[in-house]
């Protein structure tokens, strides 16, 4: 077997910036550098961290407005699953509540993680239009105007959804939305069909869910 | 040559081509056609010599009588003058004795007018001045020729009789050559001398006169034979207005809001007719009649009712200002050309007018619904969205329409059943086939918070498997003919008779078929629509019943025409009210007289689907609402004909500032509910739906305000800026109280509209008007060329005004009851603001009995303070949600709002031109002040 070797003259050299792979991965080695440089230098934005005292008092609040949450009866719902106490407010027990899953009134369990308040005790309007303080969810007034989702379990948006408290859901958590328009919520109409629309009004509406 | 010919062929044929789309004039009279307006407009060449006999002259504490006498046949008349509360004289002229009595007016004025004492100033030989006891008003009647002249402080704003067009004709035997029949003949007339001294012979009193005239007593149109036993019996007399530039008033024409002259062609005529297919910018007679008009000047305006329910036509002299006339008059130095004139004309009855004598616009509709009285407080669920179709077929139907609305989240309140729905156009009945269940489809409607509206029709169908017949004919309710049988006409069921509602015994009994234990397959909130009450006779002369038809206490049809719709009102209105005492009644009517808005809103009828009845919805409603009807509107979309997608959207946007909305079609129309259209004309429909809806706690309270105050709702532009000439023909324009100034999109593609915005003084001063959608202030007066788009409705906020509205949205108005209020507030040019909010259960009468809450808002030195008017007693669980302030020069840091001393900070926000104090939270029936941080 002979093995012939191209002449050496003929070999064409591509100049090294003319390698498209090769210049790719610079690109991107170069674009994760300064993500990295930029992470860096955002930290300090961030809490310190080893500024303990200060770290705790933010935990504290953070608590605080979880516990608000919980105690703000009206505004929060109990996920299926836990029975819901017979009057929260008077066993007041925060530990208790925390135990239980707790979705704000009105909307669906995707979007639980969004309905939490950030470190700064802010909400993010689902369409990321602003920011509103945390106890403006669900005050009855609407400051998301875009897309009324700080008023996920009032009427005061008008574009807003309210997610009914009964939801086909499959055990994974996926199923239908089952919605209605937030125009419908305590309007004295029993659109949901186990009545979760109707929680301020005394509507007797029967629960037609199957 | 043949071409030519072609020409005009072409040109006639596309001249029947056009004739074929509106309604045919020619099956309706000219005044050249009907006997009386024929020989009363004759007067207008030669003059009447009237005159006060000397010596017969009284006066008294209220009022002031003499005799009258016709200086060429010598037959003499009564004349009263009566001064009334309110800057009002009220002038009467009858027969001093007449064969037999003449018809007066009952029914219209909302009660016996007040009068108000009177001195005489000063009485010489022809004339007498007298005044009322504040000298504010003031009278002079002068004796040969008949003149009577009506000044307000001093001015002279109203002469009665100035043209000497006074024309009476008094009741006469009739000759006896004129029996024989010669109804179109020359012979009628002809031994006239031979008939009035047969006639002096026998009544020596009444000295006859020769009508010369074919008419006289017995009158053919068309095929139709009436025979006018009673002769001749016209009434006329004309009105100047030394003060007015414009004449407007007389409703319902479907022509523009300032009268047209007469001259060369026919009066307005007010004839309640069911004209099919009317036809725009036309004096013809429609169906409702509103003898009251306005003459209008910078200065003064003054008007005169005109009680009259005969048929009426009105005669309008106004100088024809061009640019001809204004040089003839510069040049020749003439400072004003002849006083603006009408002259009414009537079938029979007697003179009975009113005169208000302002000064302001605004007075003379007060004065003039103090007469007759306003639409009183409505539900709440009347000022929303109306949905009908004649017809929604059965009860799936009438299901799916409410819940297609519900579906799109589109706003609706009421859904509406034409004829189709009886059993066999049989009303109080249900097509037992279609609606098997209608208690069930109801109770399906209110459980949404909706209503359901039913047609009820006058006539009645001949069958005597129908008890309401049965009842009628047995007990002889119905109208009759000459010759005593009941009269029969064709309608919708076929042969039909017409309860004679002036009877007041045949008004109960039809009253008391609205009980819940008569018509069972209703429920007390289902409300009623009287339609086809001119009355509509399909077989009769001008699609209405023989003048010659004989009512309630001998009177003929002729005498009582005008006030037959009126009269069918009343016993619907009791009958309501008897059905459920304390629920406010909704009746929507077609024909309508004076004082039928105190029963019943009304619509335009039968309309169609163009651009030029869009435009013309405005212009009608203005002046009913002038004339007493605010609660008007026009069939959204047109009745007949299939509106484009841009028209129906335009007429919603239109309709959202009419106080009256209901979307309407004829059977054979294409289906238009909103969703049947592209997604662009029902996203357009339903932001259009949901401003109406935010703004009915404006529309409720202008409403409780026209109740307690008599001030319109909507009023054209020269009501609040009377001095500025630019406005006063403006009719594509209108005011909502004096809050907003609205001007629709009215015309096809266009982009811009131009808007003109009123001048308060000489210098083109004007309020300051904001943008409702931005806020964006308009500061100069004048014309304004303004952007629009597909959902732009240009609608301003005067500054200087606060107005209530409620910002969240529901399917039916019944709903926002709890829901929380927006206040607007838009400053004027010192920084102040000011308005009214009127709140009660928006169903009962409590409100009566003082369970409402009115309040006054006011805005000034950066804070805003509630003053209520009475006690707020209601009890209501509603909170102010927001207040917006538009005109502020710098963006406020915070708010601090305080109740009963304690205070609290507010955010607040900005929003394009305006500031927004975030979620104030007080209840509406607490005091609260709210003060601006900088």
């Amino acid at each position: 077997m002979r093995k012939t070797w191209v002449k050496r003259e003929n070999i064409y050299y591509k100049p090294f910036y003319k390698q498209k792979s090769k210049m790719l991965f610079l690109l991107i080695f170069l674009i994760g550098i300064s993500f990295i440089t930029y992470q860096a230098f955002s930290l300090n934005q961030l809490p310190s961290p080893w500024n303990l005292q200060q770290l705790q008092q933010l935990k504290q609040k953070h608590k605080q407005m979880m516990q608000s949450l919980g105690s703000k009866q009206l505004d929060v719902d109990f996920f299926i699953g836990t029975p819901p106490p017979q009057n929260a407010q008077e066993s007041g027990h925060a530990d208790e509540l925390q135990s239980a899953i707790k979705i704000i009134r009105g909307t669906r369990l995707f979007d639980y993680d969004a309905y939490k308040p950030n470190f700064e005790g802010k909400f993010k309007c689902l369409d990321n239009s602003k920011e509103i303080p945390f106890d403006h969810v669900n005050d009855n007034y609407c400051d998301c105007e875009t897309d009324g989702s700080d008023e996920p379990g009032t009427n005061a948006c008008a574009n807003g959804r309210f997610y009914c408290k009964y939801q086909k859901r499959h055990i994974t958590g996926r199923g239908l939305d089952v919605h209605v328009h937030s125009s419908r919520v305590n309007d004295h109409v029993c659109d949901c069909c186990d009545g979760s629309d109707e929680w301020a009004t005394n509507s007797k509406c029967l629960n037609s869910c199957a | 040559m043949h071409l030519t010919l072609g020409i005009i062929l072409a040109i006639i044929g596309s001249l029947m081509l056009t004739s074929v789309t509106g309604v045919d004039p020619n099956n309706f009279k000219t005044c050249e056609q009907s006997s009386f307006c024929r020989r009363s407009r004759k007067i207008q060449s030669s003059g009447s010599k009237y005159a006060i006999i000397p010596g017969t002259l009284n006066t008294y504490a209220d009022s002031l009588t003499a005799d009258l006498i016709n200086k060429e046949n010598h037959h003499q008349f009564t004349f009263k003058l009566e001064a009334l509360v309110g800057s009002t004289f009220r002038l009467q002229i009858d027969e001093k004795q007449p064969l037999h009595p003449r018809y007066r007016v009952e029914h219209a004025l909302k009660e016996e007018p007040k009068t108000a004492r009177i001195s005489v100033q000063k009485e010489t030989d022809g004339e007498i001045t007298i005044s009322t006891d504040d000298h504010k008003n003031k009278a002079v009647i002068h004796g040969d020729p008949f003149r009577i002249d009506f000044y307000e402080n001093d001015v002279l704003v109203v002469t009665a009789n100035a043209k000497n067009w006074l024309y009476f004709e008094h009741l006469r035997q009739k000759p006896a050559d004129a029996a024989d029949g010669h109804a179109d003949g020359e012979a009628g007339a002809g031994n006239a001398a031979a008939d009035d001294d047969q006639q002096q012979a026998e009544a020596p009193k009444s000295p006859g006169e020769a009508i010369d005239d074919p008419g006289a007593w017995e009158e053919n149109f068309k095929s139709h034979h009436d025979s006018k036993p009673n002769g001749p019996e016209a009434v006329a007399l004309d009105f100047s207005f030394p003060e007015a530039e414009v004449l407007f008033g007389i409703p319902e024409h479907a022509d523009n809001f300032v009268l047209r002259s007469t001259s060369g062609t026919d009066p307005y005529r007010l004839y309640n007719l069911d004209v099919f297919e009317y036809i725009v910018e036309s004096k013809m007679a429609l169906y409702g009649s509103v003898p009251v008009l306005y003459g209008h000047g910078p200065r003064r305006t003054a008007g005169v009712y005109w009680q009259n329910v005969a048929e009426t036509w009105v005669d309008i002299y106004t100088a024809e200002t061009n640019v001809v006339s204004s040089l003839v008059n510069f040049v020749s130095g003439s400072r004003k050309s002849p006083s603006p004139a009408a002259h009414f004309i009537s079938e029979s009855g007697i003179v009975d007018a009113f005169i208000v004598l302002g000064p302001k616009p605004i007075d003379v509709f007060k004065q003039y619904a103090a007469l007759t009285g306003t639409h009183p407080l409505p539900q709440l669920f009347s000022l929303g969205y109306h949905q009908s179709r004649w017809n929604y077929n059965d009860e799936r139907d009438v299901a799916s329409v409410s819940s297609k609305f519900d579906e799109y989240d589109i706003p609706m309140d009421t859904m509406w059943l034409d004829i189709e729905y009886t059993d066999g156009k049989r009303y109080f009945t249900w097509d037992k086939f279609k609606f098997p269940e209608p208690l069930t489809m109801v109770k399906n409607l209110t459980e949404l918070g909706r209503h359901l509206v039913v047609i009820i029709d006058p006539h009645v169908k001949r069958d005597t498997g129908y008890f309401f017949h049965n009842d009628c004919t047995e007990r002889g309710y119905y109208v009759k003919t000459r010759d005593g049988n009941d009269y029969e006409g064709w309608c919708w069921p076929g042969s039909s008779s017409y309860p004679d509602f002036f009877n007041p015994v045949v008004r109960d009994y039809y009253a008391g078929q609205y009980a819940l234990s008569k018509f069972n397959t209703v429920s007390e909130n289902t409300m009623i629509w009287n339609d086809m009450n001119e009355p509509s006779v399909f077989n009769g002369p001008e699609v209405t019943a023989p003048k010659d038809l004989v009512h309630y206490g001998n009177w003929e049809h002729r005498d009582v025409h005008n006030l037959y719709g009126h009269m069918h009102l009343m016993g619907t209105f009791d009958g309501l009210e008897k059905r459920d005492p304390n629920q406010r009644p909704f009746i929507l009517t077609r024909a309508h007289f004076a004082g039928s808005q105190r029963y019943a809103a009304i619509w335009t009828g039968d309309n169609t689907a163009e651009w030029s009845h869009l435009q013309h919805s405005i212009k009608m409603c203005l002046t009913e609402a002038v004339a007493g009807f605010s609660f008007c509107g026009a069939d959204v979309g047109g009745f007949f004909g299939n509106p484009d997608s841009e028209l129906l959207e335009r007429w919603y946007q239109t309709a959202t500032f009419l106080p009256f909305f209901r979307g309407h079609a004829h059977i054979d129309t294409k289906r238009r509910e909103p969703w049947l259209f592209p997604e662009r004309t029902r996203l357009v429909i339903r932001d259009a739906l949901l401003k109406r809806y935010s703004y009915l706690p404006l529309w409720y309270t202008s409403f409780y305000e026209l109740e307690l105050k008599n001030e319109p709702v909507i009023r054209p532009l020269l009501t609040h800026y009377p001095a500025d000439k630019e406005c006063f023909a403006i009719d594509n324009q209108l005011l909502v109280q004096d809050r907003l100034l609205v001007r629709p999109v009215m015309q096809q593609g266009v982009s811009k509209v131009d808007v003109y915005f009123p001048a308060i003084d000489d210098k083109k001063n004007g309020d300051y008007w904001y943008d409702v959608d931005t806020y964006q202030r308009q500061e100069r007066a004048g014309y304004e060329s303004v952007p629009v788009t597909e959902y732009k409705i240009p609608v301003w906020q005067r500054g200087g005004s606060i107005l209530p509205k409620k910002e969240r949205q529901r399917r039916a108005s019944t709903l926002m009851l709890h829901d929380p209020y927006t206040l607007i507030v838009c400053l004027d040019r010192q920084g102040k603001a000011e308005g009214t909010l009127y709140l009660d259960d928006e169903k009962s009468y409590d409100y009566r009995q003082g369970q409402y809450i009115y309040v006054n808002y006011e805005f000034a030195h950066n804070q805003l303070t509630n003053r209520f008017i009475g006690k707020p007693k209601y009890k209501s669980s509603s909170w102010i949600e927001r207040v917006v302030i538009a005109g502020l020069s710098t963006v406020p840091q915070s708010a601090t709002i305080t109740v009963n001393g304690v205070s609290q900070q507010l955010e607040v926000l900005q929003q394009d031109h305006a500031v927004i104090v975030r979620k104030p939270g007080i209840k509406m029936n607490v005091d609260f002040a709210i003060k601006l941080n900088y």
